[in-house]
């Protein structure tokens, strides 16, 4: 017979590697996402382009499926730059759907309460945190763009067999570069901007405002001044441009590529430099 | 009606099915009156609507004979210090002053004047040019007091008005409601931190569950606790002689032996004979005694008995 | 763990030169200091600098120049070490308000290096510890102030840390909660579990939980120092209550060769020589039939150390 004290304890068992407590912000934030049904049932909606990219490959490929359904495989010969430049936006739209409903749930939920403080009193410093919050956004959006691009350009590889790859390695690279140079420029916008706005649906207003809105007035500005000036704030332009780049065709507009690049770079910068500002264990009243 | 009391009669107040009070019945004289009680106990409830910014659901209220229903008359009479931290944007503590005392009718040179003289009273001087925004914790407690007492109110009601401030902030404050009360004002003010309570109030009020259990002067209504003995507290080298000896009165019916044998706690239930008769056993038994007082006749023990270790909701 | 560790009796804090500027603002000057003890109380007016100190130890602010070491580490080294040995409780809300109390701690305690299956145990432990049982699946945005107060201090012990920093821990709460959160600080510091630092404007607070005070005033040291040695140094005088007031009783005392002065009717304020002690009072009470209601020998408390070191001669008024 015992009675056990129910006093608080020091905890002496082992502790986690310090240098991989950002994951557990990712974690916990990974959870979170997933939590609500409505954004799974998008997520898996946003698989969708990647499945229809692999039945059409397949469909392509397959002489007697394609009589079946009446079609003819000239029809589906064009299966090459087009079909993958339009497989490219119909991943990077949705991706960058997901961002916007996620970025703000990351971040706003930290600070509209002031739970920064607590973070950072722990062994995590701003940059772990960072780390641990657009970790989430890679991982969620790598399987619906270039992991899911790299397949069907894998599938189609192997279908065409031989050396097909070797001539179209451009439509590889375009996948794995200008994907994941799209993610690194959304997460980090999303999650600036989440910062700086922390009231979530102000936040996400503003994202889709940076890119659609800011794309009308590029396109106004182009008008009215007759070139192409208006691009440099076109964000989805730039990023096709690059995809297009690599993919060797001519762009959309008559800027140089380095253009494309600065545009992307400088939106990074940006965000950068916003989240050093706004994610502050403390408020900075001047 | 008195004009000289707030008068609160069997008032209740409900927010639809929601407890606020529940047939309070208070008469509040001039002078510093603390109001004292658990979280949910309604205390906001009840400074609520002596300030005229609820009506209660039944029952009558006259603060210097105003009801409620004149409130350009009792908003004049009234002034609120609330709990929460909430400023217009961009104001300056001066500018907040200023448009207070015009909203309550004062032309812009006198509004001038007078907030400036508010912002002395209460030890911002310097900072009344500056954005509220910028203000330490204290400072906004400041301006929150600033804004109660710039219209002159004669009564005036205060939530919590100590928080936020350092030791010597508290002093000064706690001076300037005991100069107010002495000027003839009703200062109600709220506070957890009952010793100070103590220190301030001359009466108080306890309110738990939306009743009032207890009101009046401390002394008197620890007295009216009978169902409890007086307790003494008796610090001395020799604890256990000095419980031996209380034992041998009739009227000593505990004695307990507290903090590591460094006092003795004696509760008896006759006053008057006991403390002489303590005097006559602390001669003879020699102990050396450190401090003997009365342990329960403030607020914190008064609150003890009333409403316990478990008052209050969640 | 690379870093050095620490010696098992190091000092808890020790300020070295400790200096913080904020933008061009010197905010902390040249602080140093030595503390040892099992509760570490930190007083000042407002503007002193005791928030700013506290967030330097915790990283958030760089030095700008000196150093200070927690439990032998040294600050501008080993900041995530030190970090994983404190629990910090802050003065403001700080909360994630739309889950619940035991994800939250939870949360946290990952964070500060618990196995995720250990996490979850010592949440719920650390929450039916400060009385929150009942309430830890409900999301803390639904929680009252005091409740999310207690919530703060549940995720500042989750990990058992060596110190906890309490900035203002009573704040918002309700006279049994107040007590039941000195209750636990006390607690804590007895069983040796964590030492403590606490930042507070209630110096009964201050004075029923620690050992030792660190002082500050505009940015510096104004004292520092050792309750129970002040305790047993200074007894300064007696307060006096009687059942009625008695001027007889009065000109005894004078004749014994007190000092006497009369705050109220019935309430005296004595200062004792050398030969007269506490005895001869009740003596000369129960000669002249005078009852004593209370009877208090009075040392120097937290509030006249305080006050004196305010009215010290660092930097002026």
């Amino acid at each position: 017979m015992a009675v056990y004290e129910r006093i608080w304890r020091r905890y002496e068992g082992r502790l986690t590697p310090i240098g991989r407590r950002w994951s557990v912000v990712t974690r916990y934030a990974l959870a979170e996402a997933f939590s609500s049904r409505i954004f799974t049932a998008f997520y898996v909606l946003c698989l969708l382009p990647t499945l229809i990219g692999i039945f059409l490959v397949y469909l392509s490929h397959n002489a007697s499926l394609l009589e079946n359904i009446g079609l003819t495989r000239e029809f589906m010969g064009g299966l090459t730059d087009i079909f993958f430049q339009i497989l490219f936006s119909w991943q990077a739209i949705p991706a960058f759907f997901v961002a916007v409903i996620v970025a703000p749930s990351l971040i706003a939920a930290d600070l509209a309460n002031n739970a920064l403080p607590l973070y950072l009193s722990r062994p995590i410093n701003r940059r772990d945190y960072v780390v641990g919050k657009l970790a989430v956004l890679a991982i969620l959006l790598s399987p619906i763009t270039w992991m899911g691009g790299l397949l069907v350009f894998v599938l189609q590889s192997y279908l065409e067999g031989g050396s097909w790859w070797r001539t179209n390695w451009r439509i590889g690279a375009a996948y794995l570069i200008g994907h994941v140079t799209w993610i690194v420029v959304i997460s980090l916008l999303s999650v600036a901007i989440s910062a700086w706005v922390r009231f979530k649906p102000a936040a996400r207003g503003a994202l889709f405002g940076i890119i659609f809105i800011l794309a009308g007035f590029a396109q106004a500005v182009n008008f009215v001044t007759r070139s192409s000036i208006g691009d440099l704030v076109h964000l989805l332009r730039a990023i096709f441009n690059v995809v297009l780049w690599i993919f060797g065709q001519p762009l959309r507009n008559d800027l140089p590529i380095a253009a494309s690049w600065l545009t992307l770079a400088l939106t990074c910068a940006l965000s950068l430099w916003l989240l050093h500002r706004k994610l502050r264990a403390h408020e900075v009243v001047e | 009606m008195s004009t000289a009391t707030i008068s609160v009669s069997n008032v209740s107040k409900f927010y639809g099915e929601v407890l606020g009070v529940n047939r309070v019945t208070v008469d509040i004289p001039p002078g510093l009156t603390g109001l004292v009680g658990p979280n949910g106990s309604g205390k906001s409830t009840f400074m609520h609507l002596l300030c005229g910014l609820l009506r209660p659901t039944q029952g009558t209220i006259s603060v210097l004979g105003v009801p409620p229903d004149r409130p350009e008359e009792l908003f004049r009479l009234v002034g609120y210090c609330t709990q929460y931290d909430s400023f217009p944007n961009g104001a300056t503590g001066l500018t907040f002053l200023q448009h207070t005392l015009a909203l309550h009718g004062l032309d812009r040179r006198t509004a001038d004047s007078r907030a400036r003289e508010i912002l002395d009273q209460v030890a911002l001087t310097e900072a009344g040019g500056r954005r509220i925004a910028g203000y330490s914790k204290g400072m906004r407690q400041r301006i929150k007091l600033a804004q109660a007492i710039c219209h002159d109110p004669r009564v005036l009601v205060l939530d919590e008005p100590l928080n936020g401030l350092d030791p010597m902030g508290r002093a000064e404050m706690i001076d300037l409601f005991k100069k107010l009360a002495r000027d003839g004002r009703h200062v109600v003010v709220s506070s957890h931190i009952l010793h100070e309570v103590d220190l301030i109030s001359d009466r108080v009020i306890m309110i738990h569950g939306g009743s009032v259990v207890a009101e009046g002067e401390i002394r008197a209504v620890r007295g009216e606790i009978t169902a409890q003995p007086l307790q003494v507290l008796v610090r001395c080298d020799r604890p256990h002689a000095v419980a031996a000896r209380a034992f041998e009165l009739p009227h000593v019916v505990e004695a307990r032996i507290i903090d590591d044998a460094t006092g003795v706690l004696l509760r008896t239930r006759d006053a008057r004979r006991f403390f002489p008769e303590l005097g006559r056993i602390i001669l003879d038994t020699g102990v050396e005694v450190e401090t003997m007082t009365p342990a329960d006749e403030n607020v914190h023990a008064v609150y003890d008995y009333l409403i316990g270790a478990t008052g209050g909701g969640s | 763990m690379i870093a050095n560790a620490p010696a098992t009796d190091a000092p808890v804090l020790e300020l070295d030169g400790l200096a913080v500027r904020l933008g061009r603002r010197i905010i902390l000057d040249s602080l140093s200091a030595s503390f040892s003890g099992r509760a570490i109380g930190l007083l000042g007016p407002n503007g002193a600098g005791k928030t700013t100190l506290l967030r330097t130890l915790l990283g958030f602010y760089p030095p700008a120049a000196g150093g200070a070491r927690v439990f032998g580490r040294d600050l501008a080294r080993d900041g995530k070490p030190i970090r994983a040995e404190i629990g910090y409780m802050p003065e403001s809300d700080a909360h994630i308000a739309n889950i619940t109390a035991v994800h939250f701690v939870r949360l946290m305690g990952e964070l500060s290096g618990l196995p995720t299956a250990a996490a979850l145990e010592r949440a719920h432990e650390a929450l039916f510890y400060v009385g929150l049982g009942e309430a830890r699946y409900r999301k803390v945005g639904t929680f009252s102030t005091g409740m999310k107060q207690m919530v703060k201090l549940a995720q500042a012990l989750v990990h058992g840390p060596r110190l906890l920093m309490l900035d203002e821990p009573t704040n918002g709460l309700d006279p049994p909660a107040r007590k039941r959160m000195l209750e636990l600080v006390r607690d804590l510091r007895d069983r040796g579990t964590s030492r403590i630092l606490l930042s507070s404007h209630l110096l009964g607070d201050v004075e029923s939980v620690c050992d030792e005070v660190l002082i500050l005033k505009a940015g510096r040291i104004a004292d520092s120092c050792d309750l129970e040695a002040e305790r047993q140094a200074n007894r300064s005088f007696v307060e006096v209550d009687l059942e009625a007031p008695s001027d007889e009783f009065e000109r005894a005392l004078a004749t014994l060769g007190c000092e006497v002065a009369s705050i109220e009717p019935g309430r005296l304020k004595l200062v004792m020589p050398d030969a007269v002690t506490v005895r001869d009072l009740w003596a000369a009470a129960a000669e002249l039939g005078v009852g004593i209601r209370r009877l208090d020998l009075k040392r120097d408390s937290l509030q006249d150390i305080f006050l004196r070191a305010m009215e010290g001669n660092h930097g002026g008024v």
